[in-house]
């Protein structure tokens, strides 16, 4: 597989060193990026994500990127995949209200299939909310929150280490299946201050678009043969004609039925026939599990020290943590129901969003969802009294 | 025409070497099935060479045709090949003409 | 490449005329006729542009189109080029991502006077302040064609249109006024029927370092029809009899107001602008 170390040989030392180094979770998110491949920033300020933006506007000259701000979110991610379209990985960073911004231009990367990253680093909503407090609220507006059907890939990053890892892991998504690749960090996780183990680059994975094999005058842009179509970059010599409209293979508009409902397909097919290499989660004292809590991000770590203490106490708990929102790990939720789990207990600072999701793959197990106030984790206390509340009945 | 009466009537004024004078005339090419008529070539040729025909193309559109008697009267100037929005009309070969006496005009053909 | 193609959708044999061979490369001949209305100077731009791409001393593999959505949108998938057809009126910052990834790149934004003005008006005045280094053509055409009807920021007032049915009450914009009090290094206003002026204006477009806009004043039948102008043909008869040319005019005198009495054309500003990027 292609690593950092074969594809950048010439700029390895100016990327972040291999080895130790203690890091906030948005600087990790931003050297996590560079360490990828990412060449162009495009944002606008918002809190809890400035950090990222600010880190980047001073890094990227340094390794002979492009860093600008633009007028608003939507000019934020059209000039990100303006650069993509170029041929050039780029990102932008943001939080709620600005991700709600973006979401139509997120369906027009999805159409015209051009890979980017968008962090979303969560935080108190709805509306303004919070600015300087965690939230966990954008879980479902990620998949669903544009118009019409497509796919992305949404990670959940719960420290500063899979902060800077899970960047690299979307970049590389994006780039493999043409999809805008989204990681869901929050404020707590952007600005608490961690471990972050950087590998050697000959261990890290790096992910480019598929190129074009054939000569232009046989080139098909959107290719129904591929499930990934190879991309031709703008400038290239591949005059192609990119569409949002609904196309055909040449990527001319079209109205025809069968060309829509093809379309369509192969816009979601992309993942969901790769959802299991590309979904991943972490399994905590599931083996033996009669109740099991799900749980992601920051609230991760106080469930998981309530599940310690719970465990001491004679209650068999255990801790499904999903590591991507998007493809959820359904059939895991699946596999524990028919094994005989009694409960899913959902614990989020939301009302309610990875709950639907636990229920549609739960069989008939009874989901139970403990809702926290938004701009705070519970304490594992807080935690622990209302599982047993559940588990109780 | 008011050539004519300027040369019967004003006989000694005429120019002397005028039947060396040459000027383009064009032939127009119509596609009429790409015709929309939207009457830019009809409107803008100075000449007023081009009116609508009486039938119409697959979709229902009248396209351009010359005038009866106006064959003589393009002088390629390519203004409807220009205005046209849809790639219809076009000239398609120039030839030179003189200025002789209007009704029996000699024909120099000089290339096209 | 034939200059002859059968069109798939009509079935008829759609021919380029000889007269096109230095630009029958750069034409999508296999999806001709196109969907623009009768009288569409759209149709016109089509040529012009590619004309134009053709010479313009840039290899024509570093042009990109990149349109928003609208009758203009559609432009650039009659052209043989790297065409973008984005979201409705995000061209600009689309096409900004596309010139600062790759500098070398001839970035062009065709769109409309509803796509760039309205809902991109944001975009446009900030890639004007900061002289981004790409190309702007606005057809306007005073209304929003596809759609209908409906009005725009540049429909004049007292105009009738679908959403005004007891005439326009707002103030209309005066394009090149705006393009320049943002900070444009080249505005310029000419109408389809301009045919040479029109030309020049693009390659010089094509020279200029710095935020280029031309606003071309198009017919379109929708405007013309819903006001009692008739045809798009009379719409440019009064264009070719009430214009004129002055590069020198006064940019806050030369709205276009309901009746068109006075339509001022010309190449306005050119000056020399730091570009911020590159």
């Amino acid at each position: 597989m292609p690593t950092v170390a074969e594809l950048y040989k010439k700029d390895l030392d100016k990327l972040l060193k291999p080895g130790i180094h203690f890091l906030d979770g948005n600087t990790a998110t931003a050297e996590g990026a560079v360490t990828a491949g990412c060449r162009f920033y495009a944002g606008y300020p918002i809190t809890p994500s400035n950090e990222i933006a600010e880190y980047m506007s001073y890094r990227l000259p340094q390794v002979g990127g492009k860093f600008i701000q633009m007028e608003d979110e939507i000019a934020s991610i059209a000039a990100v995949l303006g650069a993509s379209a170029a041929g050039v990985k780029s990102m932008t960073a943001t939080s709620g209200p600005g991700f709600s911004l973006m979401q139509e231009n997120i369906g027009l990367g999805s159409m015209l299939e051009i890979p980017a990253v968008i962090v979303d680093v969560m935080r108190a909503g709805p509306s303004t909310g919070i600015p300087t407090l965690l939230g966990q609220g954008d879980i479902l507006q990620a998949k669903y929150g544009s118009h019409g059907d497509y796919e992305i890939v949404a990670y959940l990053p719960a420290n500063p280490q899979e902060a800077f890892d899970f960047t690299i892991k979307a970049f590389n998504t994006a780039e493999k299946y043409r999809v805008v690749a989204v990681v869901l960090s929050d404020q707590l996780v952007g600005h608490m201050y961690g471990k972050v183990r950087v590998p050697e680059f000959d261990e890290i994975e790096m992910v480019e678009r598929p190129k074009p094999t054939v000569p232009p005058d046989q080139y098909l842009p959107y290719d129904s043969k591929y499930l990934v179509p190879p991309m031709a970059i703008a400038g290239t010599g591949y005059r192609v004609n990119n569409e949002s409209l609904t196309h055909t293979d040449k990527g001319y508009p079209t109205t025809d039925k069968d060309a829509s409902f093809k379309l369509v397909m192969r816009l979601v097919r992309k993942i969901r026939e790769n959802e299991k290499e590309i979904a991943e989660w972490e399994e905590y004292l599931l083996d033996d599990a009669e109740y099991v809590i799900v749980s992601y991000g920051s609230t991760s770590g106080s469930v998981r020290r309530a599940i310690k203490v719970l465990r001491t106490q004679g209650y068999r708990v255990g801790l499904l943590r999903p590591k991507t929102a998007w493809p959820f790990p359904g059939w895991v939720v699946e596999n524990l129901a028919s094994r005989g789990v009694q409960k899913f207990i959902t614990v989020e600072v939301n009302m309610g969003k990875m709950y639907h999701v636990v229920r549609e793959f739960s069989r008939g197990v009874p989901v139970e969802h403990i809702p926290y106030a938004p701009g705070y984790i519970p304490d594992p206390d807080y935690v622990i009294s209302n599982v047993k509340k559940v588990i109780e009945g | 025409m008011a050539l004519i009466q300027q040369d019967e009537a004003w006989f000694m004024r005429r120019l002397v070497n005028l039947h060396k004078m040459k000027r383009p005339v064009g032939k127009i090419l119509v596609n009429p099935d790409l015709c929309k008529d939207c009457r830019f070539c009809i409107e803008f040729c100075p000449n007023n060479v081009l009116e609508e025909s009486k039938d119409v193309n697959f979709k229902g559109y009248h396209y351009p045709v010359v005038k009866p008697g106006k064959e003589l009267d393009c002088v390629a100037c390519r203004m409807c090949e220009k205005i046209c929005p849809e790639f219809a009309i076009t000239i398609i070969s120039e030839e030179y003409i003189t200025y002789d006496k209007y009704y029996g005009v000699s024909r120099h053909a000089h290339g096209g | 490449m034939s200059t002859e193609v059968e069109v798939a959708t009509t079935g008829i044999k759609v021919e380029l005329p000889k007269a096109y061979d230095d630009i029958k490369d750069l034409i999508r001949i296999d999806r001709l006729p196109h969907i623009w209305c009768p009288g569409c100077g759209l149709g016109i731009l089509l040529k012009l542009l590619a004309r134009a791409i053709k010479n313009s001393g840039i290899p024509i593999e570093k042009h990109v189109i990149v349109t928003g959505i609208g009758c203009t949108g559609r432009i650039g998938g009659y052209l043989r080029l790297d065409a973008y057809h984005v979201t409705h009126g995000r061209a600009i910052p689309f096409a900004v991502g596309l010139k600062m990834a790759n500098p070398e790149l001839e970035v062009t934004v065709v769109g409309g006077d509803g796509d760039i003005l309205a809902i991109g008006g944001n975009h446009f005045i900030h890639a004007a302040r900061r002289n981004d280094d790409i190309n702007v053509i606005i057809v306007n055409n005073f209304i929003y064609g596809m759609t209908g009807g409906q009005y725009s920021p540049t429909t004049p007032k007292g105009a009738k249109t679908t959403t005004s049915p007891y005439g326009h009450f707002e103030n209309p914009f005066n394009v090149p006024l705006l393009a320049y009090a943002a900070g444009a290094s080249y505005v310029a206003r000419w109408s389809v029927l301009h045919q040479n002026e029109l030309y020049q204006s693009l390659l010089e477009m094509f020279r200029v370092k710095g935020f280029a806009v031309i606003e071309v004043l198009s017919p379109c039948i929708i405007y013309t029809d819903r006001n009692a102008m008739g045809d798009a043909v009379d719409l440019m008869k009064v264009i070719k009899e009430r214009s004129t040319i002055d590069h020198n005019a006064n940019l806050a005198d030369i709205d276009i107001d309901f009746s068109m009495k006075k339509i001022v054309l010309g190449n306005f500003v050119k000056r020399e602008r730091p570009v911020s990027y590159g």
